[in-house]
């Protein structure tokens, strides 16, 4: 025992359920963890998901708000309402609800965002970062980052772009900067990874679609920031709140669980959205109400062809990330 | 008449921007503090003359610690 | 109601508890950096705690009111005179149309001031709350400091302003000020033995450590840990560095967070998720404390305390607000 333990109660793993510990983490938060050891794995975010759903369907008074990531849940409370010993009981009660992956259905809108690759406003991104920032930094050496995340993954920039359109990517949890997503992709043969930038860029345009590690994010407002970029999409956050589809808050995305689908595009039609959603607000979101059934998705996986396609790109990128340079 | 400009905020020097001999307006910014990750101007409090920097670049000022000499 | 004469460092208006429940969404609470001397200040003038009031950091500053009505300047001693005569601080005091309200440098302790105004400064609500998030540049006045020639509308208020001028807060409530912040926190999510080592955690709870002249309203930087503060040699499936763990959500106000082997205090506008362990969580009664650290030259001290105790420091703040004895005439 030290006097700096932490956590306050847990409960065992059972089948596919892991260990979950709940951590004290001040007088208003208990951090929820899923496992004792950092993964990065789609299920434990959809098990968080599922729990946390459950959660707040019990109208907790004193439960203030709850924070998911890939694998914790992060609750705020009112320990002078609800005392934390309760509220772990209640969270522990929920989780023993579901006994595993069968029971996880997920709800989980599927949103469709077009994407113009290498558009003038991220390219200008890249143009002031070596300006204003570092001269010959090797992720921007034709001007653009496509190459160097290429380079990195061990394929073609063609592969880049394909990979990023045929996966659907699976938001964990919004954070960082208001409203902006953490988006996976769902499918592991499109599992790009890519260094961040060093240092960060000082100006993201609003739109930008950018990866760093295997995480991708939109830019809901122009930003610093230091991720690979892709190119510009539409709008997914509106300060104003005057577009129909932004009414009850300024946010596209969900706090987690949203899929999003980029189909590619110009920047011509993607400069034209962002006035039908800013300016002339009848721009229509492509937004399908959808749910991820998790004994479906973990059979996909499971498909020879899935794993053998992501066991070649895994072997690509390693090669790749031999030869590219170090940021 | 010697006048000296004071930090008005603790926090580092991020620069200088004056030289010795220049000649400044009331007002004209002399150097700059960083503090709260944000850039701070000092400005001249009189018309002047440079007469003698005492700052360099990442010194650390406290409130009223002294920058810059100005001959009036 | 007050219009701005010289913007000063870094003038706000802030309310309480500030914008609470977007965390999933990543909008920090931001809010008051001093909970406590906007709240007294609200009570002085008869408002409710939580209303929006002006947070003056650094000082400098100077207001002319535009209409008459009551104010009170509570939180760092910066001299305050109207007129060029001396006001006190925590005292409800009568303003006329045209009155100039001056305020000087910060004193020996304490950064920030609060001017609250009788019936609460009037912005518009956004997502609940009139505070400004600084770091995401929205709510409070333009999302933005306040500059020249920005005049801010008072709310009305109910019943009259008649015999409130003059009311003051009993002096033994007056909060006590400091160069040497003690901060009472609580350790965790990230602690022994996993994470910090024990005698990580030891260092962490005994040594005095200067806040960085980068503090600021998102985090307050303090000075770095030795190598020995890790548990582990790298961050796993997080990262290279001990201090990188998989993205997670931050106990956010009050979160300890290191990057690097850099402690900052996350706080106000602070970021609501990233990659970085968070070894302590300051508790809430104390979180007016961090407000008032002068950066660049003032300390801060973290005494473990537990959960329990966390709660009792609530309950008793709380006692305190409802105390009979709070304010004088």
């Amino acid at each position: 025992m030290s006097k700096y333990d932490v956590i306050m109660d847990t409960l065992p793993p059972l089948g596919d359920r892991p260990e979950i510990l709940f951590r004290q983490a001040g007088d208003g938060f208990i951090q929820v963890e899923y496992g004792r050891v950092q993964r990065v794995e789609l299920l434990d975010s959809f098990r968080i998901l599922a729990a946390d759903t459950k959660i707040k369907k019990k109208n907790l008074t004193g439960l203030i708000e709850t924070l998911p990531s890939l694998r914790a849940n992060m609750i705020h409370f009112d320990p002078t309402i609800i005392a934390p010993q309760r509220l772990i009981d209640e969270i522990k009660e929920v989780e023993e609800s579901i006994s595993g992956v069968d029971d996880m259905v997920i709800d989980s809108r599927i949103i469709t965002l077009p994407i113009a690759f290498e558009d003038s406003q991220t390219k200008l991104a890249v143009e002031l970062y070596q300006k204003q920032i570092r001269p010959n930094a090797p992720n921007c050496e034709d001007g653009y980052n496509l190459s160097y995340m290429a380079l990195c993954n061990g394929c073609t920039v063609q592969d880049i772009k394909d990979k990023l359109l045929t996966t659907d990517w699976y938001n964990s949890g919004c954070g960082f900067w208001p409203g902006g997503g953490f988006f996976w992709p769902m499918d592991p043969r499109a599992k790009l990874n890519v260094p961040k930038y060093n240092p960060p860029r000082i100006w993201t345009p609003e739109g930008a679609v950018g990866i760093g590690g295997a995480c991708l994010f939109t830019y809901t407002t122009a930003t610093g920031g230091g991720y690979q970029l892709f190119g510009r999409t539409i709008p997914t956050f509106q300060f104003a709140m005057t577009h129909p589809q932004f009414k009850d808050g300024p946010f596209l995305y969900r706090p987690s669980g949203d899929r999003i689908r980029f189909v590619e595009t110009s920047e011509d039609e993607v400069i034209s959205i962002f006035e039908h959603v800013h300016e002339k607000t009848d721009y229509v979101y492509k937004i399908e109400e959808s749910r991820i059934v998790v004994k479906d998705y973990l059979a996909f996986l499971a498909q020879d062809d899935v794993v053998k396609g992501a066991a070649e790109f895994a072997a690509s990128q390693a090669k790749g990330m031999q030869i590219a340079p170090k940021l | 008449m010697e006048f000296v400009l004071k930090a008005h905020m603790p926090g580092l020097v991020a620069r200088v921007v004056v030289e010795v001999g220049e000649k400044v307006e009331k007002n004209q910014e002399l150097a700059v503090i960083n503090c709260m990750k944000t850039e701070m101007s000092c400005l001249s409090p009189e018309a002047g003359v440079i007469k003698e920097i005492l700052v360099a670049e990442w010194d650390e000022m406290d409130i009223g610690s002294d920058m810059i000499i100005l001959e009036g | 109601m007050i219009k701005v004469i010289n913007g000063g460092i870094e003038i706000l208006v802030e309310d309480w508890p500030g914008r609470i429940g977007y965390m999933g969404l990543g909008m920090a609470a931001a809010g008051a950096m001093d909970n406590l001397a906007l709240q007294l200040g609200n009570l002085i003038v008869g408002n409710d705690t939580g209303a929006a009031g002006l947070e003056i950091a650094g000082g400098y500053c100077e207001f002319e009111f535009t209409a008459a009505g009551v104010i009170s300047i509570t939180g760092a001693d910066m001299s305050p005179t109207i007129n060029g005569s001396n006001v006190p601080l925590w005292e409800a005091i009568a303003v006329k149309t045209g009155d100039k309200l001056k305020l000087d440098h910060i004193g020996e302790a304490g950064f920030r001031a609060y001017l609250a105004v009788r019936g609460g400064i009037d912005v518009p609500v956004y997502l609940g709350s009139r505070s400004t998030c600084l770091f995401g540049s929205y709510g409070g006045f333009e999302g933005r400091k306040l500059a020249v020639g920005d005049d801010l509308p008072a709310l009305p208020s109910d019943g009259t302003a008649d015999g409130i001028a003059g009311r003051k807060l009993n002096p033994k409530y007056i909060p006590a000020y400091t160069n040497v912040w003690e901060l009472r926190a609580i350790p965790g999510p990230n602690s022994v033995p996993d994470y910090v080592s024990e005698a990580g955690m030891d260092y962490f709870f005994s040594t005095t450590m200067k806040i960085s002249h980068n503090a600021n309203r998102a985090a307050y930087r303090l000075e770095e840990v030795p190598a020995e503060f890790w548990a582990r040699p790298d961050g796993g499936a997080g990262g290279s560095h001990p201090s990188n763990i998989v993205d997670h959500g931050y106990n956010m106000r009050g979160a300890i967070n290191v990057t690097g082997n850099t402690p900052s205090i996350l706080i106000a506008d602070g970021p609501t998720l990233g990659g970085f362990v968070c070894v302590a969580n300051v508790i809430n009664a104390d979180l007016w404390k961090i407000g008032q650290g002068i950066p660049s030259r003032d300390k801060v001290t973290f005494t473990a305390v537990t959960v329990a105790d966390g709660i009792a420091a609530r309950l008793e703040r709380q006692a305190m607000f409802e105390a009979d004895d709070l304010l004088i005439g």
